[in-house]
């Protein structure tokens, strides 16, 4: 161990810098790592953490009944809490545009089911109207927080009696205070609206004090509710069940809350997987770099101390001391990496698990730090013994070194000497003091183009998904609520006509919608009728049904029930239970009540067949031509209503994009950050490549000056070998990259769901191979001008 | 091989053409301590076809001398003519065009290519020097056969002897028929044997007409040349 310690303290006193930079590298290496694996685990059992301690609701109950009797559903067995809401809304005037809804209607709301975290300030007291609380997005969207003051403002009376609401709330202003910031699995933000939404909860003492200003003065509004089971998911048949007995009804909707967990779950579990690809892609643009380091050093080490060989040095003791300083530099680097690593984890979770976490801040992974500090140091040094060993066998070596085939084949075409000299740098390692290892450079050159444009190219997928609806099935831009709970509002022929003449309108849809069950799911029917032009329905597989014993399934739907092409389903509508054959998977339009993924079509007849006269809404849902402007023709079907008898109950809305959307944007980060580091990587690992090699083979470079080669051919050396690496990076980068961001796409195309088009990015593929080669020449740029200021009398004196 | 040139006779004198011609040469190289003062104004005359040894003592400016003349290293003070031609003053890229054609160098540890294999090592010097592929690995091969390495062709200079891998360094050294061709310790890093080899060669080169500057610090090499020029200090003791 003595030599271990004189050479160490050798290597202290004239390669401080170089153990110092090891030190550092080691360290950002390590929070990278250490930060995105523990921001992963952390944003993976959000969910789960936040259900654990907010009595989460199981099902969300929507009878859209007035009067309707939760005492009874209380009572039924196996119900531990009830919690209502009004289908209202209220407003709030110093955010214009904002609106607020369902208020909670009783004490149980925030107590006995979702019960919900308090990231700051206190839960509202229920006997008070005038305070409220938020979620946790809303102070950073409003700039509002605990203590400060909103003011309310109701319906009217009237207004509220009126299904249709329009123009602005005339009911009493009430002056509430922001006195908490909650969390649960019901009230927190989507992504799609992070504090835009659904984000201030006032006190059920508002609801006690106004109660007709929400529900109208006849009551005839609807209070829903959130339900929580004494077993859990597991108790819902059972509850539908004494749900439908004691009212008569089976085609209450019930929402599965669970189901809703398990959705935000797998965006979380998505996140935090993309999250780990990312810390494993650090990690091995670690091993890349800080292994180059580390190899770099122990050579030049190992070749020091070859010459005690003679006085006795054996291969183990050389190894030892070589390799002391890396490891050393590495616990230090390896220490200050985990303690960054551990405040970053003030940022985590990212994304949609942001929204979910029960306690945002500070918060350690000792599992994850602890394992990462030990492993980095121990990696560390197997890469160093590694590198020392094979340092110390090719020291001993006498087999000729292996020759590139392009190399080779450059000088048998007698391109010229600084082409050919610039290939071997490039391509070969060389041999003895002047080997340098160059398959680091290649593969880093190639993960840069790959990450790179795999990134672009999920991006490019992402962007395409963004701008065109149908990808998730939306193939009807405008709505017409014509109806509901079987009445309808207007003349419903007379509004489609209305629609159909207008010149940017390319189809109709006559489509009623009312809810089926099967096995426990709550399935959202939607007839398919066209009673005007055309419009398609996107399908994933099959065809759409023709007649009235089968159906499409959405896939969510499809996947629930266990369903495919060719299968049957049993459907209870309100006619009761019917066989339906599954015809096709395809989507469904985005309804109030239902996601895209999730519902069925049928045909006129079989909804009849279904549900008889009855339905849920009937809605007219328009088509319009390409590059129709919707806003415009949403204008002039409204100014057309007026003209329809009860026109004026109808509301003409445009689609909203489906909520997971948002939820592609929001991941779409995770790829760039990705390539982005993969291009950093590439870029590191070249230009220390290159900047290696003219300092490790100067003597070749001298000696070619020597024998004639000017300084501008020396620089044309340097030039070839980053422009070879730029090359080779396209190459094999491209195609693999594009066929990485199609592959990641797809998976997220199938996770999500929505269909699938093999995404182009067309100007990264065009830019990516001048970027490549600039790239890299800008970085010769500096060993070019290296090459050609060597001092070569000197050189070839002393080498 | 070109064949020394006759003299020329001039009003009843006879003069023949320098092939090397140095002024005053300084050169001084700036050190922690102090400055070395390699040479402090060096004149030497060397004809075409000769072959000349430079000896010394150890760091009495040899190398230095031999650097300055091929345009390895420049001179503070002074003139090198070679081949008629000025080099002191020149750019880097002029030199390294002149030496293509006028010098052949041969080290005394050798600076081959440890990569390329022998033949590889030859025609370098040949293609940079413009000749196409073909041309110049005619004349590698026929260099290689010159001095007795045709067998060693496809061999890297790591698996050569030393006096193997010195002879390849004078081949390279001849590719391009240079002018003059100079050798710093050429024997240095061989053993008796392998140094007898190389100066045997160095005459056999001599007798074609090759003009030859040997720096050697043994006497019994130094011997072996034409005329011997020792230096001590900086300075030329005898021309």
């Amino acid at each position: 161990m003595s030599l271990v310690s004189v050479w160490l303290r050798l290597e202290a006193r004239r390669r401080a810098r170089s153990l110092a930079v090891l030190a550092l590298l080691v360290a950002v290496a390590t929070t990278t790592v250490l930060a995105a694996l523990a921001g992963a685990r952390r944003g993976d059992s959000a969910m789960a953490r936040l259900n654990a301690v907010t009595l989460p609701a199981d099902a969300v109950v929507l009878p859209n009944q007035p009067g309707f009797d939760w005492d009874a559903v209380r009572a039924l067995p196996g119900v531990a809490a009830v919690s209502g809401f009004a289908v209202a809304p209220f407003f709030v005037e110093e955010l214009p545009g904002y609106f607020g809804y369902l208020p909670p209607v009783d004490r149980e709301a925030f107590r006995t089911v979702e019960r919900p975290v308090v990231l700051e300030g206190r839960l509202a007291d229920p006997a008070r109207p005038d305070e409220v609380m938020v979620t946790g997005y809303f102070p950073g969207a409003y700039g509002l927080g605990v203590g400060d003051t909103l003011t309310l403002r109701l319906l009217s009376e009237r207004q509220a009696g009126d299904f249709i609401f329009s123009g602005e709330p005339g009911g009493p202003r009430v002056r509430a205070r922001i006195v908490g910031v909650i969390r649960s699995p019901w009230y927190s933000d989507k992504l799609a609206d992070k504090g835009a939404w659904f984000s201030v909860f006032p006190s059920p003492a508002l609801f006690a004090a106004h109660p007709k200003n929400f529900l109208g003065p006849s009551s005839s509004g609807f209070v829903n509710a959130l339900v929580r089971l004494d077993q859990g998911e597991r108790g819902l048949p059972a509850f539908r069940a004494g749900l439908a007995k004691i009212t008569g009804r089976t085609d209450i909707e019930i929402w599965n809350a669970a189901d809703v967990a398990r959705h935000r779950q797998q965006v979380n579990a998505y996140e935090s997987l993309c999250l780990v690809f990312f810390a494993l892609a650090a990690l091995a643009a670690a091993i890349v770099l800080v292994g180059q380091s580390v190899a770099r050093y122990v050579a030049a080490g190992v070749g020091e101390l070859q010459v005690l060989r003679a006085s006795g040095l054996t291969t183990r003791q050389c190894l030892a001391a070589v390799c002391a300083g890396p490891f050393l530099a590495s616990v230090a680097g390896s220490t200050l990496g985990t303690a960054g690593a551990a405040a970053a984890s003030m940022w985590t979770p990212i994304g949609a698990a942001s929204l979910v976490e029960p306690a945002p801040g500070f918060s350690a992974d000792p599992l994850v730090l602890g394992c990462g500090w030990a492993a980095a140091p121990l990696l560390v040094l197997a890469g160093a013994l590694a590198a020392a060993w094979l340092a110390v066998v090719s020291a001993r070596s006498e087999a000729a070194p292996v020759r590139s085939v392009v190399a080779r084949a450059a000088d048998r075409l007698g391109l010229p000497v600084p082409l050919v000299a610039g290939a071997r740098f490039a391509l070969e390692r060389g041999q003895g003091a002047s080997s340098v290892p160059v398959r680091p450079a290649l593969v880093a050159a190639v993960a840069g183009v790959l990450g790179v444009l795999a990134s672009f190219t999920f991006a490019a997928g992402v962007a395409d998904a963004a701008g065109n609806p149908t990808r998730f099935g939306q193939t009807f831009q405008l709505t017409a609520y014509l109806g509901e709970s079987g009445e309808d509002w207007a003349a419903a022929e007379q509004v489609m006509t209305a629609a159909a003449r207008d010149p940017d309108v390319a189809g109709v849809n006559d489509a009623r919608v009312a809810v089926a069950e099967a096995g426990g799911v709550s399935v959202t029917v939607y007839r398919h009728q066209s009673f005007a032009g055309s419009a398609d329905v996107v399908l994933l597989s099959g065809r759409m049904p023709e007649g009235p014993g089968e159906v499409v399934l959405a896939p969510t739907t499809a996947r629930s029930l266990r369903a495919e092409v060719g299968s049957s389903v049993r459907l209870a509508g309100t006619t009761g239970p019917r066989e339906m054959t599954v015809r096709g998977i395809g989507f469904v339009p985005q309804g109030s009540h239902n996601d895209y993924d999730a519902g069925a079509w049928a045909t006129a007849d079989g909804f009849e067949a279904m549900f008889g006269a009855a339905f849920k809404y009937h809605l007219a849902l328009v088509a319009l031509r390409p590059g129709a402007d919707p806003q415009a023709v949403l204008d002039r079907l409204t100014k057309d209503m007026a003209g329809i008898g009860g026109g004026d109950r109808i509301s003409v809305e445009a689609m909203q994009p489906p909520e997971q959307l948002a939820e592609v944007q929001d991941v779409q980060i995770l790829p760039l950050f990705l390539g982005g580091f993969l291009a950093l990587l590439a870029v590191g690992a070249v230009g220390h490549a290159l900047a290696t090699a003219v300092r490790r083979r100067r003597h070749e470079v001298a000696v070619m000056r020597a024998l004639g080669m000017t300084r501008a051919q020396s620089r044309l050396v340097v030039f070839t070998q980053a422009s070879l690496l730029a090359v080779a990076g396209l190459a094999f980068g491209v195609p693999l990259g594009v066929a990485l961001g199609r592959t990641l796409w797809r998976v997220v195309a199938e996770r999500t769901p929505l269909f699938y088009e093999p995404p182009v990015a067309l100007w990264a593929l065009l830019a990516i191979g001048p970027a490549a080669v600039l790239i890299a020449n800008l970085l010769a740029l500096w060993p070019g001008r290296h090459a050609a200021r060597l001092r070569i009398g000197h050189i070839l004196r002393t080498e | 091989m070109s064949a020394p040139q006759p003299a020329a006779a001039i009003d009843g004198v006879t003069t023949e053409p320098a092939a090397v011609r140095v002024r005053g040469a300084r050169r001084t190289f700036t050190a922690d301590l102090a400055p070395v003062r390699a040479l402090r104004g060096v004149d030497l005359d060397v004809r075409q076809g000769e072959f000349v040894a430079v000896t010394g003592p150890s760091g009495c400016g040899k190398s230095t001398l031999l650097n300055v003349i091929a345009g390895l290293d420049a001179v503070d003070e002074g003139t090198i003519e070679v081949a008629g031609e000025r080099v002191d003053g020149r750019d880097e890229d002029w030199l390294a065009r002149f030496r293509r054609g006028h010098i052949g160098f041969v080290f005394q540890f050798f600076n081959l290519l440890d990569g390329v294999s022998a033949l590889d090592n030859l025609i370098m010097p040949g293609v940079l020097a413009g000749m196409k592929r073909r041309a110049a690995e005619s004349r590698a091969r026929d260099v290689l056969d010159l001095l007795g390495l045709s067998d060693r062709a496809e061999q890297v200079p790591a698996v050569l002897s030393g006096g193997q891998r010195q002879r390849l360094a004078i081949a390279r050294a001849l590719v391009n028929e240079p002018t003059l061709l100079l050798a710093d310790e050429p024997t240095g890093a061989l053993d008796s044997e392998g140094g007898l080899e190389i100066l045997e060669l160095f005459r056999r080169l001599h007798g074609t007409g090759q003009t030859i500057i040997m720096v050697t610090h043994s006497p019994e090499v130094a011997a072996g040349a034409g005329r011997t020029v020792r230096m001590r200090d900086g300075r030329v003791e005898t021309p």
